[in-house]
C-alpha cells in the first residue's frame, strides 16, 4: 500500500507540472497580448487622433493666413469689402484657436516600466497661436488705419506664423519619435517574455525527466522479481511462478499506471506540440504587429515628409535658389542653381556669391545693391553674372535679407532666373522693328541708317548717291474700288518689281553692286531708293525710266488687270544736301513738282523748288512777327445805298504793312494764315478794330453806319466763334445790329446742319450774316433757301461784264439774283463796281448797296473818317467824281 | 420688427448709394445741421483721430488706457471743436453712449463732458463672429430708436461697428453720421458731416 501510493504521488506530481507550465505560458502570452491591446488603443485613440488634429489645425492655419496675406496686398476700392473679408479669416483663426481650447486631447509618452515619461500637449499651440491672432488682427487694422505703415504689422504676422508652424511641426516630431520609442519597448519587452516561455518549458520538461527517473528508479528496484516473471512471461511460459509477496491487484495497478502512464505521455506530447503551435502563433503575431507599426512609423515619416514640402519646393523649382548666411557665405542652394550656373553644390557651398560675378558692373553696381538690401530688406533687379564655362548670361534677381525673431539678420535669400533668352527675343523683336511687315523691305527708321551709312561711304569714296522718293499715283483709287487687301498685293509687287530693276543696274552704274543699294517703304504707297556709287549723273534717268517702266508693266491683282503709274522726286548727293535728312526732304519736294506737273514722270530737285518752300515759310514767320509787332492795319470800303445815295455802311478789309516787305497784298498772305491757323488770331483782331472803330465814328457823326467783317472758312469752324463775337461787341459796345458778318457759300455747304447752327446763334446776338462772293460757288438755292441770312453779296464776276451791253446774259443773272434775294427779304450788295455804267445798271435792277472804286477805294481808319465827313455834307456829286 | 429693420436696411442702402453720388459740399452739411438743431436724430460719432505710434495691445485692458490706440493732438482739438461747434449751433445732445476703448471715451468726454459706457458700443473688429452679429444687431436697434423729444442721441463707436450695422463704413476718424429713425424699427441715413467743416458751419 506504501508502495501504491508513493506511485500516486508521483503521477500527481507530472499533470501538476504541466498545469503549472500551460499556466504560465497562458499568463506570459495574455500579458503580452494585453500590452499590445494597450499599445494598439493608445496608438488609435490618442497619437492618430492627435496627428490628424494637428494636421488639421496646420491646413486651417496655412490657408487662412495665406489668404490674409493676399487680401492685404490687394488695392481695394472700398475698405468694407477687405474688411469684411479679413474679418472672416480672422475668424477662422479664432476657431482654431477655440477648437484648440476646448481639446483635452494629449499623448503621454510611457516608459518601460508605464510611468509617464513626457506628454505631447497641444496646448503649447496656443500661446503662438494667439500672437498670431493678435499680430494679423494689427496688421489688418493698420492696413485700414495707415496703409504705409502695414507693412512692418504684417512682416509680425508672418514672424509669429513661422513660430506657429515651428511648435506644431515639434508637436508632430514628437509624436513621432514618442510612437516609434513605446513601439520599440514593447518588442524588447516581447523578447524577453519569449525567452522566458522557452526557459519555463525545458525547466518544466527537466522536471518531468528527472521524476520519471526516479520512478522507474524506485519500481526497478522493487519489481526486480516481477520483471524476471514479466520476463518468463514474455518467453511464453504460461505457468509462470508468482512469488507470493506480488499480488494480482498489484501487477494490474502497475500495468494501469504503466498504461496510464503511457496514456499520459501520449497526452503530454498533444499538449507540447499545442504549446509550440500556440508559441509559434504568438511569435507570428509578434512579427505581424511588428511589421504594422514599422507601417504606421513610415506613414508617420510621410507626414512628417509633407511638412517638408516647401523645402522640397525650393529644390524642384526652375528659379535657382542661393542662401548665404549673415556672412554671406552660401549656406544652401537648389538644383536650377547649379544647372544655371553650371557649379555643383559642393563647388559653391561656404564660398561668397560673388564667385558667379561676370565683372561686367562696377563696384559702385554692388554698393548700391547692398545699400538697398540693409536700407530695404531687398532688392531686385537685373544683373549680369558669369557660368562656370565663362559665358556671361544676364539674370533677373531678388534678394531678401531674412531676420530672426529678435531681428538679428540671420540669412539672404536670393531668387534668379535665367533672362538671357528673354533677351534675345527682345533682340528679335528690335530686328522687326526695323522692317516693313507687309514688304518686308526696310522701314523709315532703318532707311534712314541705311542711307546713311551709304552717304559716309560716299563720301569718302567721293562717289554720288541717287535719292529716289517714289510715290504711286492714284493708289488710293485700288484701295478703294479693289479692297486694302488688293493694295497690299500691289504694294508687294511693286517692291518685288523695285528690287528687280535694281539688281539690272549694274549695267547702267559703274561699279555698282546691288547690295549696296537701299529700297525701303516709308509707309503708305512712298518708297525711297538708294543708289549707290554713282560716278555721274548721267544715265540715271535711263534707270529711273527704266524702274517707272518695271512699275507701270500690268499686273494681275485678285484676278483683275491693274496699272499704276509712279512719280519720283530725285536728290543728289552731295550736290542737293550733305545729309539723310535733307536729301529726303529735297527728294519729296520733287516728288511734289512730279504731281503737280501732272504724274507719271521724274523730276530732279532744284534749288528753286527750295527757294518756293522757303520763301512760304518765311512769309509764316513773318506773319507770326507782325501779328506781334501790330504790322497789320484794317482798312474800310464804303458801301453805298441806292435808294438814298449815302454812306450805309462799311466792310472792314485788312492790309498788311511790312517795315520790309511794304504792303503786302491779302491774296498773298490770306491763305497762309488760313493754312497755318494765324487766321484766328488776326480775324480776332480785325474783328475787334472793326468795333471799336465803328463806335467811334458813331460818336463822330450822329447816323450809325454799318461794319461787315469777313469771317474765314478756319474762323467759321472756330467753336469759339460766337464768344469771341459776344465779347467784340461787348467790350466796344457795339450795338449788335451795327455789325454784319460776311461768310462765303463753301464755308457753309461743308455742314450744313452745323453752319445753320452757328449761323442763328450769331444772329441771336443781333448780329447779321452776309453771304459773299455770291454766285462762284455752288450757289445751291435749296441751300441758300435754308439758310437763316440776312445779305447777299453779288461778285464783282457777274458786275464787271454789265459795262458791255451785249452780255445779256449776265444781265439776266445778276437780275434773277437781285429778284430772288428781295423775295426772300434779304439785302443785296454788288461788289466791284468800278463804273457808272455798271452804277446805273444795278440801281435800275433795285440793286439795294453798291461797293466799289468808283465810290471809293479801301481807307485807313483815318481817311475813312475824313471821307465820311466830307459825304454827310451834301456834296454827294463830288463823292461820285473822285475816282 | 425684423421686417421693418430689412426694409430699413434696404432703403438705407439705396440712400447710401445716392449719397456717395452727391458731393459733400456745404450746403448739405448746413441743411444737416438744421435738422439737427430740431431734435430726433441719432449721431454715430466715429472716435476722433488716432495716432498709430501705439496699436492696441490684445488683449485689450479696457481700463489701461497705455495699451490701446489713443486720441492725436489733431484728435483730441477735433473732439473740442465738436463740441463747441454743437453749443454755438444749439444742437441739443441727450444720452451719450459711448464704447468703453479709451479712444471714444475720450472723444465723448472732450466733446460732450458726459458719457455713459456701453459695453456693446465695442470695436467689434476684436470680437467673435457671434459676439459682431449681436453687437451689429444692437446698433441697428439703437439708430432705429427715438430719442428724448428735442434732442439727439450720440453714439460713440468705431468704423466697423456701423459697417457691420448699417451697412456705412465711416472713413473718416472723427466724423459725425447722421441718422433719422422710422417707424417700425427702421432707419434712415442722412448724411456725414467731416471734422475739418465744423468751425466753418
Amino acid at each position: 500500500m506504501k508502495i501504491n501510493s508513493s506511485i500516486r504521488n508521483y503521477f500527481l506530481v507530472i499533470p501538476l507540472l504541466l498545469v503549472l507550465g500551460g499556466s504560465v505560458l497562458w499568463v506570459a502570452g495574455s500579458w503580452m497580448a494585453s500590452n499590445y491591446r494597450n499599445l494598439s488603443h493608445h496608438f488609435i485613440v490618442d497619437d492618430v487622433p492627435l496627428m490628424e488634429e494637428l494636421s488639421g489645425y496646420a491646413f486651417q492655419m496655412t490657408t487662412a493666413h495665406g489668404q490674409i496675406m493676399v487680401l492685404l496686398e490687394l488695392q481695394w476700392d472700398k475698405t468694407s469689402d477687405f474688411y469684411d473679408r479679413a474679418v472672416d479669416k480672422v475668424d477662422q483663426v479664432r476657431e482654431v484657436i477655440d477648437s484648440l481650447d476646448s481639446s483635452s486631447r494629449q499623448s503621454e509618452i510611457f516608459g518601460e516600466h508605464d510611468e509617464v515619461l513626457e506628454t505631447v500637449d497641444p496646448q503649447r499651440l496656443l500661446p503662438p497661436l494667439r500672437n498670431y491672432l493678435n499680430s494679423i488682427s494689427d496688421a489688418i487694422e493698420i492696413r485700414i488705419l495707415d496703409p504705409d505703415k502695414a507693412l512692418f504689422f504684417i512682416r509680425q504676422a508672418e514672424a509669429d506664423h513661422t513660430a506657429y508652424h515651428l511648435i506644431n511641426s515639434q508637436l508632430v516630431m514628437e509624436l513621432g519619435q514618442e510612437v516609434r520609442a513605446e513601439h520599440l519597448t514593447e518588442l524588447a519587452r516581447a523578447d524577453r517574455i519569449a525567452t522566458a516561455m522557452t526557459a519555463g518549458i525545458t525547466v518544466c520538461t527537466l522536471l518531468f525527466l528527472i521524476t520519471v527517473f526516479k520512478f522507474s528508479n524506485q519500481l526497478g528496484r522493487r519489481i526486480e522479481i516481477l520483471r524476471i516473471a514479466l520476463l518468463k512471461l514474455g518467453q511464453g511460459t504460461v505457468d509462470v511462478d508468482i512469488p507470493d509477496h506480488f499480488k494480482e491487484l498489484e501487477l494490474q495497478r502497475m500495468a494501469d499506471a504503466l498504461r496510464s502512464f503511457q496514456s499520459t505521455q501520449q497526452r503530454l506530447h498533444i499538449t507540447l506540440s499545442e504549446l509550440s503551435a500556440i508559441k509559434d502563433e504568438l511569435e507570428q503575431r509578434v512579427v505581424s504587429r511588428t511589421q504594422a507599426l514599422a507601417h504606421e512609423v513610415e506613414q508617420h515619416q510621410q507626414a512628417q515628409a509633407q511638412l517638408m514640402l516647401a523645402s522640397q519646393v525650393m529644390r524642384s523649382t526652375s528659379e535657382a535658389v542661393v542662401i548665404t548666411d549673415a556672412d554671406n557665405y552660401v549656406v544652401d542652394v537648389n538644383e536650377a542653381y547649379c544647372d544655371i550656373t553650371g557649379y555643383n553644390r559642393e563647388e559653391v557651398l561656404g564660398e561668397n556669391p560673388s564667385l558667379v560675378r561676370s565683372g561686367l558692373h562696377d563696384e559702385a553696381f554692388y554698393q548700391i545693391m547692398w545699400q538697398t538690401l540693409a536700407k530695404q530688406g531687398c532688392w531686385k533687379g537685373e544683373i549680369w553674372d558669369r557660368r562656370k564655362n565663362g559665358e556671361v548670361f544676364p539674370k533677373w534677381l531678388a534678394i531678401n535679407a531674412v531676420k530672426n525673431e529678435q531681428g538679428k539678420l540671420t540669412h539672404y535669400v536670393g531668387v534668379f532666373s535665367d533672362i538671357s533668352e528673354l533677351k534675345s527675343k527682345e533682340a528679335e523683336l528690335q530686328a522687326l522693328a526695323h522692317f516693313d511687315p507687309l514688304t518686308r523691305l526696310p522701314n523709315r527708321v532703318l532707311c534712314k541708317e541705311l542711307v546713311e551709312q551709304q552717304l559716309f561711304n560716299a563720301r569718302r569714296s567721293r562717289h554720288k548717291v541717287a535719292l529716289l522718293f517714289i510715290d504711286l499715283d492714284h493708289f488710293k483709287h485700288v484701295n478703294d474700288s479693289l479692297g486694302h487687301a488688293a493694295g497690299d498685293e500691289l504694294l508687294v509687287e511693286v517692291a518685288q518689281r523695285l528690287e528687280r530693276s535694281l539688281l539690272q543696274t549694274g549695267t547702267a552704274c559703274a561699279n555698282a553692286s546691288v547690295s549696296g543699294h537701299t529700297i525701303a517703304r516709308l509707309g503708305g504707297d512712298e518708297f525711297i531708293v538708294a543708289i549707290d556709287n554713282l560716278k555721274a549723273v548721267d544715265g540715271l534717268g535711263d534707270l529711273v525710266e527704266r524702274m517707272q517702266q518695271a512699275i507701270r508693266e500690268p499686273m494681275l491683282i485678285q484676278q483683275k488687270t491693274v496699272h499704276v503709274d509712279s512719280s519720283i522726286g530725285i536728290a543728289i548727293y552731295p550736290d542737293d544736301g550733305q545729309s539723310y535728312g535733307k536729301l529726303s526732304r529735297h527728294a519729296d519736294t520733287a516728288m511734289y513738282r512730279a504731281k503737280e506737273g501732272g504724274r507719271n514722270r521724274f523730276v530732279f530737285f532744284t534749288e528753286e523748288m527750295n527757294r518756293q518752300a522757303h520763301q512760304r515759310l518765311e512769309m509764316e514767320i513773318e506773319l507770326r512777327r507782325s501779328l506781334e509787332a501790330g504790322h497789320f492795319e484794317v482798312y474800310y470800303q464804303p458801301k453805298i445805298s441806292t435808294a438814298s445815295t449815302e454812306v450805309y455802311g462799311m466792310e472792314a478789309l485788312v492790309r498788311w504793312n511790312h517795315p520790309e516787305l511794304g504792303v503786302v497784298s491779302p491774296l498773298d498772305f490770306i491763305q497762309i494764315a488760313e493754312d497755318t491757323g494765324l487766321i484766328i488770331p488776326l480775324g480776332e483782331w480785325i474783328l475787334q478794330q472793326a468795333c471799336h472803330y465803328c463806335v467811334n465814328l458813331n460818336r463822330k457823326i450822329s447816323t450809325a453806319i454799318q461794319v461787315a467783317v469777313n469771317i474765314s472758312a478756319r474762323q467759321f469752324a472756330d467753336p469759339q466763334l460766337v464768344d469771341k463775337v459776344t465779347c467784340a461787341l461787348a467790350e466796344s459796345g457795339l450795338a449788335a445790329s451795327q455789325l454784319e458778318l460776311e461768310v462765303t457759300e463753301s464755308m457753309v455747304i461743308g455742314d450744313i446742319d452745323d453752319a445753320i447752327k452757328t449761323i442763328n446763334q450769331i444772329r441771336a446776338l443781333g448780329v447779321k450774316i452776309a453771304v459773299d462772293d455770291f454766285g462762284t460757288g455752288y450757289s445751291s438755292l435749296s441751300y441758300l433757301k435754308r439758310l437763316p441770312i440776312d445779305t447777299l453779296k453779288i461778285d464783282r464776276s457777274f458786275v464787271r461784264p454789265l459795262d458791255d451791253p451785249a452780255a445779256l446774259d449776265d444781265r439776266v443773272i445778276v437780275e434773277a439774283i437781285i429778284r430772288m434775294g428781295q423775295q426772300l427779304r434779304m439785302q443785296i450788295v454788288a461788289e466791284g463796281v468800278e463804273t457808272s455804267t455798271q452804277d446805273l445798271v444795278l440801281c435800275r435792277l433795285g440793286c439795294d448797296l453798291l461797293q466799289g472804286y468808283l465810290y471809293s477805294r479801301p481807307l485807313s481808319a483815318g481817311d475813312f473818317t475824313e471821307y465820311l465827313a466830307k459825304a454827310t455834307q451834301p456834296q454827294e456829286s463830288q463823292v461820285l467824281e473822285l475816282d | 420688427m425684423l421686417k421693418g429693420l430689412i426694409s430699413g436696411l434696404l432703403m438705407l442702402v439705396s440712400l447710401i448709394s445716392v449719397a456717395q453720388d452727391v458731393p459733400e459740399n456745404m450746403a448739405t452739411q448746413k441743411a444737416l445741421v438744421t435738422l439737427l438743431q430740431q431734435g430726433g436724430y441719432n449721431i454715430y460719432i466715429r472716435h476722433a483721430a488716432t495716432s498709430t505710434e501705439v496699436m492696441d495691445h490684445r488683449p485689450v485692458v479696457l481700463s489701461d488706457c497705455k495699451g490701446q490706440r489713443n486720441l492725436s493732438v489733431k484728435g483730441r482739438q477735433d473732439a473740442a471743436a465738436l463740441g463747441q461747434a454743437f453749443t454755438r449751433l444749439d444742437i441739443r445732445v441727450g444720452q451719450v453712449l459711448t464704447s468703453p476703448f479709451c479712444r471714444c471715451k475720450d472723444t465723448a468726454q472732450l466733446a460732450f463732458g458726459r458719457f455713459d459706457i456701453e459695453q456693446r458700443l465695442l470695436f467689434s473688429f476684436g470680437l467673435n463672429k457671434e459676439q459682431r452679429i449681436q453687437a451689429s444687431r444692437y446698433l441697428a436697434t439703437e439708430l432705429a430708436r427715438t430719442p428724448e423729444a428735442g434732442t439727439n442721441t450720440v453714439l460713440v463707436s468705431h468704423s466697423a461697428n456701423l459697417d457691420g450695422a448699417a451697412g456705412v463704413w465711416p472713413v473718416i476718424e472723427g466724423g459725425v453720421y447722421i441718422f433719422r429713425p422710422q417707424p417700425e424699427g427702421a432707419v434712415e441715413y442722412l448724411g456725414m458731416i467731416p471734422p475739418v467743416l465744423w468751425p466753418t458751419l
